[in-house]
């Protein structure tokens, strides 16, 4: 089998990087806040689907382009997430990872079901940017393209604000250290309700972006939570961009296991690699030594 | 004070008239017992399954029942859990003391199911499971009526082999009813003296095919033959378009059968073939007018799982005409020689209860509809073969 | 009738069975330097924790500038003016220096950056502008987190052991930070068990023991009274000074 010539494996490398940067978007919202609120949330991919099942509805009903309901979902999104940060996650942080872990599925328990009464547990699906890009041998998936592209943007988008605004510097400092960031006069509880808007808004990016590339139903949250867990752990708990290379990493594996291996080792390669980054380095990639 | 004594007549004379009408019709009716999935997973399918059971209780009343006596239905959500089932057959028996026994939807729940009724000697018609494994476990009380997952792919491999079509790519989930499904496509595959090329397992959460098509590509397979669902069957085909990948057969177990693989994939459905298990436009008899009739009542097209829950309830009819009793044994023995053709299509059991007789209908998508390709005498289009290549389109 | 800017009234706070504070009282004058002394776990670091907002489950009143704080969360406070460091230095290990200095900035100030550049470089910690929190020196530290206290530009300063742990050069600098801008009417209460320090920075010095201001007093009368070294040392001494 000529598997080993360059085009097959520069096409294995752009199909992983395109998957892995949208596991990437996906798992630094849940790492931003675990970070931040060392909150695990269990419902993040429910947020995804969330954004996926508004997608659809624009689309099937006003017959929006999902590319353009992105400007629709997210901010709605985002809003959601704010008033249910303010409402229940708030009274779980700083309590037992227990509590707020029971919370949070109690959250993708009521999410799923919701997601089950109203669209059934059918495989919806957005047909639309659908095809590829040839050059040469070289195929691109469009909506693929398009999804990592913008995975990658807005992760970088959000890293950037973490990094240069005020605000994104006070989200990091409540991360670290909340009880004196609160003495340094930040709001606590708004950057906290902004850290979970935030990370389900972009979850919900993903969602709006998977409607074109995939098929999913209510309960396809499963799915990727626990990919989302692996590769936090892999890119280290807490740390927005140990998800990010967590989350590419595990795109390019599980794409290369998959092309000389099977695909259903592709499946279980990110525990695979969960296991051997713990071991050489137990904290993750960029792991925080300081997280219990 | 005097509130609470209206109130507590008013219960009393309820639960005398709720005594009274048990009572009244034990003597004249027949209860059917079943588990219906009304929540969680097969909600919908449930509810259709169920619509199928009360069209089909309505008709044989309006007949003037079976035996004389007409048939009433008892059902409980099973929540699409196997242990909810498993609980809920061991009371419609020890409690509801019914006559007769539908199962309930899925293979899962159908497996807990079977073992109650096993336990209480009570034959069970199988409305909602096809995989192999329930009747390979010795029972002697489950009648199934699906088509088996074994003999899915049958039609559509004999079509192949008629237009020269050598090499098969086969690729499969990896839970039990895929598995079932390629074990079927393995065996008639040699059978038909064409070769398996590419055999490959996935796991339950793949959405990334790119891998498996790059492979694929190199080694060109006439037909791609994949043990699916709908969510990894529209994402292979899409990933196939965008990889172009080529066949002249794309074949999927579960995902070309539903309305749902059109709407996911828009015109890159056309020309991929299926299965189902029934289409409201079967030429089988009573199918039509049963699905006129369904249509009418519930304002929507039926659906196979309505299809279904109508034939079992013909299946226990006509075995409770044969033994001219509810008694277990006799009822057990009419639906072991039982050959008859439902709304459903063909029953006819072998000596494990195992659907042997209905056979498998092939769907493909031809201009935007889902069309029945195979058996010839079933059919209503012509297969469009081969598949029209990616560039061409 | 002095002109009050900190007036705390009967601020009670107890921890399971234990009282750690029993009704204290003070009273700070603007723009003077107020001293608290007393013996290890005598309700000193609790009694900042309760004004400073961090600690909301106590009783009584705090009055900032007339109005009452007690209860309010501890941003709020900041950005009232009362602003505080902690007994065990807390920067943000992750953070530069001169994030550090600007997160505690207030929301809208323009200047935050200027204002942190201009601060290190007072202490003369320009050179660590981008040093991470983490890889600064226990001292250095110290010093970071008095600066950042000072962004905001706050009337009130809480300072908590300020000098515990620091080399005598950075101590210096600290003290000559507090002096000068005590000299431009920032008011400071500090808690420190150095009696030479206390004798030369603070107008006022408050004995705590055992969660009550057992006394209180001028300078000069810590100054000359002996007992107030003892008291600082091992408590329990019961006395009053002269006012
Ligand atoms: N969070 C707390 N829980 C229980 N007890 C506490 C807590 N904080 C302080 N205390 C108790 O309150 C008392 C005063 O402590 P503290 O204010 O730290 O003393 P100081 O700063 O004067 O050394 C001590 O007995 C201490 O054990
Ligand atoms: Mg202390």
């Amino acid at each position: 089998m000529a598997l080993f010539e360059p085009t097959i494996l520069l096409q294995l490398l752009i199909a992983g990087l395109l998957t892995g940067s949208l596991y990437a978007l996906l798992a630094s919202g849940l790492n931003l806040v675990f970070g931040v609120m060392r909150v695990i949330n269990i419902a993040h991919a429910e947020f995804m689907l969330l954004g996926a099942y508004l997608a659809w509805v624009l689309y099937v009903y006003a017959n929006v382009h999902p590319l353009l309901s992105l400007f629709i979902v997210v901010p709605a999104v985002f809003g959601i997430g704010w008033v249910l940060e303010r409402t229940l996650i708030e009274h779980v942080v700083g309590r037992p990872l227990l509590t707020s872990l029971l919370a949070t599925y109690g959250v993708s328990i009521i999410m799923v079901n919701a997601g089950l009464l109203v669209f059934a547990s059918d495989f919806k699906s957005v047909p639309q940017l659908q095809g590829a890009i040839v050059i040469g041998e070289l195929a691109i998936s469009k909506p693929r393209l398009v999804a990592g592209v913008l995975a990658v943007i807005l992760t970088f988008a959000v890293y950037l604000f973490l990094e240069i605004t005020r605000l994104g510097k006070a989200v990091r400092a409540v991360a670290e250290h909340p009880h004196v960031a609160t003495i340094c006069g930040i709001d606590v509880q708004r950057i906290r309700m902004l850290t979970f808007a935030l990370a389900v808004a972009m979850a919900a990016a993903a969602g709006v972006m998977l409607t074109m590339i995939y098929s999913f139903s209510p309960d396809t949250g499963a799915d990727f939570i626990q990919k989302c867990f692996a590769i936090i752990i892999i890119g280290g708990m807490g740390n927005f961009l140990g998800a990010f290379y967590g989350g590419v990493l595990l795109g390019v594996v599980e794409a290369f296991v998959g092309g000389f291996g099977t695909t259903q080792w592709a499946e279980a390669v990110a525990y695979l690699l969960l296991v051997l980054v713990l071991l050489i380095r137990p904290t993750g990639l960029k792991g925080m030594a300081d997280v219990k | 004070m005097s509130r609470f004594k209206a109130l507590l007549s008013m219960f009393v004379v309820c639960v005398a008239a709720q005594t009274l009408s048990v009572a009244l019709a034990d003597s004249k009716e027949f209860v059917v017992g079943a588990s219906v999935a009304l929540s969680g997973k097969y909600a919908r399918t449930g509810q259709e399954q169920l619509h199928g059971f009360q069209m089909w209780v309505d008709d044989v009343n309006a007949r003037g029942g079976v035996l004389g006596r007409k048939m009433r239905l008892v059902h409980y959500d099973d929540e699409s859990k196997p242990e909810v089932g498993a609980k809920l057959y061991e009371k419609l028996i020890t409690q509801d003391k019914v006559d007769l026994l539908i199962g309930p939807y899925s293979s899962a729940v159908t497996m807990a199911a079977s073992t109650v009724a096993e336990k209480h000697n009570f034959p069970m018609v199988s409305s909602g499971a096809s995989s192999a494994k329930i009747w390979e476990r010795g029972y002697k009380n489950t009648f199934g009526l699906y088509t088996l997952a074994e003999v899915y792919m049958d039609p559509i491999l004999e079509f192949a082999k008629n237009n020269g079509l050598k090499t098969v790519a086969l690729i499969y989930e990896n839970t039990a009813f895929p598995r079932s499904v390629a074990a079927g496509v393995r065996t008639k595959a040699t059978a038909l003296g064409m070769k398996v090329v590419f055999d490959e397992e996935y796991g339950k959460a793949s959405t990334d095919f790119s891998s498996m098509i790059l492979k694929m590509k190199a080694i060109k397979p006439d037909m791609v033959i994949g043990g699916s669902y709908l969510p990894d069957s529209t994402a292979f085909m899409r990933q196939a378009r965008e990889n172009r990948l080529y066949a002249k057969i794309f074949a999927f177990a579960v995902g070309p059968g539903l309305p749902d693989f059109g709407k996911n994939l828009g015109a890159d459905a056309n020309g991929v073939m299926g299965n189902t298990q029934w289409e409201p436009e079967l030429k089988i008899p009573g199918a039509g007018e049963f699905s006129k009739k369904y249509k009418a009542k519930y304002g929507h097209e039926p659906g196979y799982h309505a299809g279904g829950g109508y034939g079992a309830g013909q299946v226990l009819e006509a075995a409770v005409t044969r033994a001219l009793s509810v008694d277990r044994d006799k009822v057990r023995k009419a639906l072991y020689e039982l050959d008859i053709v439902t709304t459903f299509g063909r029953f006819k059991v072998d000596g494990t209860g195992k659907q042997i007789g209905k056979p498998a209908y092939a769907v493909e998508w031809i201009n935007g509809e889902r069309e029945i390709i195979l058996p010839k005498d079933a059919a209503t289009h012509d297969p469009v073969f081969p598949f029209q290549d990616w560039s061409k389109r | 009738m002095a002109d009050h800017i900190l007036v705390v009234r009967g601020v009670r706070r107890v921890f399971g069975g234990v009282e750690a504070l029993k009704g204290v009282d003070l009273d700070v004058v603007r723009g003077s330097v107020t001293g608290i002394i007393g013996p290890n776990g005598s309700g000193k670091t609790t009694l900042f924790q309760v004004i400073s907002g961090m600690d909301r489950g106590a009783t009584g009143s705090v009055m900032l500038d007339g109005r009452e704080i007690l209860g309010c969360r501890p941003y709020f406070v900041y950005q009232c003016g009362l602003a505080r460091t902690f007994q065990l230095s807390r920067v943000f290990p992750q953070l530069t220096v001169l994030e550090n200095l600007i997160v505690a900035a207030r929301r809208h100030d323009r200047g935050a950056r200027s204002r942190a550049l201009e601060l290190l470089e007072r202490v003369k910690l320009e050179a660590y502008n981008e040093v991470l929190g983490s890889d600064l020196s226990y001292g250095q530290q110290r010093l970071v987190e008095f600066l950042r206290v000072l962004m905001s530009d706050p009337s009130v300063i809480l300072l908590d052991e300020p000098a515990a742990g620091v080399n005598p050069t950075l101590r210096a600098t600290l003290w000559d930070m507090v002096r000068h801008l005590n000299g431009l009417g920032t008011t400071f209460v500090i808690i420190e068990h150095n009696m030479d320090v206390i004798s030369d920075l603070c107008q006022e010095v408050y004995v705590l023991s055992e969660g009550e201001v057992i006394a209180r007093g001028s300078r000069r009368s810590v100054a000359t009274n002996s007992c107030s070294r003892r008291i600082s040392g091992s408590g329990a001494a019961h006395e009053r000074f002269a006012a």
